[in-house]
């Protein structure tokens, strides 16, 4: 059974992939601000928790995140992650760092639920694109993980 | 007297279990690409495509020393100890067909089963209980072998009792 909001993440008619270490990360587009390159961002404002970095733009601030292959926070910015996807976020924008990011067609995309053994209340969706798994998410729950404890 | 066939395969190198004849439906012979779920039990950390669908992929033996509050060790197997992947074939509750994965620590072995076979499943097998649906005497190892519920084995999360 889909969880509130998995059906409307499930719709998207577009999707930013986000390539992390080993993982296939996928946002919908309408979560996603603009995309900056690593070398633009600035470091860390004081009392960001785990956050690796930040970008400024309009007075708004955006700290940025490594995300591991478990979607939690890592402390250090793999040497081939080279852009950062600024996400919207109404209460806290924020940004992740990846290896490349790149849209692809909601229409191409089957998004699946997870198996019922593998399903925990943070656990992301699945999607099949081609012959590869990829995993949904949204800006939202994203960050819950964020702010989840360690 | 009534017969049926199973197939018994390891999960371990020491433990075994068996499913019926028509629930084991590909044995694959190399590993498969497997993808990382984030955030997924230790003991189903994984998926991989099979005939276009996302079938899980367990690690039995790991469940079930969960089950038995031995924490989470066994988890990642390696070729070593867990040669093949079977993908197995069952009914979800709303009896709708589904699919999913276990580690072997063997190939199979078709074995054909009479009533009279059926046993107690013994003492140290009772965290198998929730994932079982019988259990009988394998008169070539001289082994009690529990048959799989695979629902069970694939349903939700085991909640240890609090």
């Amino acid at each position: 059974m889909n969880r509130p909001n998995d059906d409307a993440l499930s719709r998207s008619p577009r999707y930013l992939n986000l390539l992390l270490q080993d993982l296939q990360l996928l946002v919908p587009q309408t979560d996603v601000h603009m995309l900056a390159p690593l070398a633009d961002m600035q470091p860390p404002a004081p009392a960001t928790g785990s956050s690796v970095g930040r970008f400024e733009q309009s007075a708004k601030v955006w700290p940025i995140y490594v995300l591991g292959s478990d979607l939690t926070p890592q402390p250090e910015i793999p040497d081939d992650y080279r852009i950062a996807v600024l996400l919207r976020h109404e209460a806290m924008p924020y940004g992740l760092l990846c290896r490349q990011a790149y849209l692809l067609e909601g229409s191409r995309i089957a998004p699946h639920p997870l198996p019922a053994c593998m399903r925990t209340p943070q656990a992301p969706l699945l999607a099949l694109y081609g012959e590869e798994v990829h995993v949904l998410s949204s800006a939202k729950t994203l960050n819950r993980l964020l702010a989840a404890p360690g | 007297m009534k017969t049926a066939t199973a197939w018994i395969f390891r999960i371990t190198p020491s433990i075994s279990a068996a499913v019926g004849e028509l629930e084991l439906v590909h044995l694959l012979p190399e590993h498969p690409i497997l993808y990382a779920v984030p955030q997924a039990p230790h003991y189903c950390r994984h998926v991989m495509v099979w005939r276009q669908k996302i079938v899980p992929v367990m690690n039995l033996a790991a469940r079930l020393q969960t089950a038995a509050g031995r924490g989470e060790t066994a988890t990642t197997p390696t070729p070593d100890t867990h040669q093949r992947l079977g993908i197995f074939a069952y009914r979800d509750d709303a009896a709708k067909p589904a699919y999913g994965a276990l580690f072997l620590a063997s190939l199979p072995r078709r074995y054909a089963v009479s009533d009279a076979q059926m046993c107690r499943l013994p003492a140290d097998f009772t965290t198998w209980t929730p994932y079982v649906m019988s259990c009988f005497q394998d008169r070539t190892a001289e082994q009690a072998i529990p048959i799989l519920n695979l629902n069970r084995v694939f349903s939700a999360a085991f909640q240890p009792s609090p």
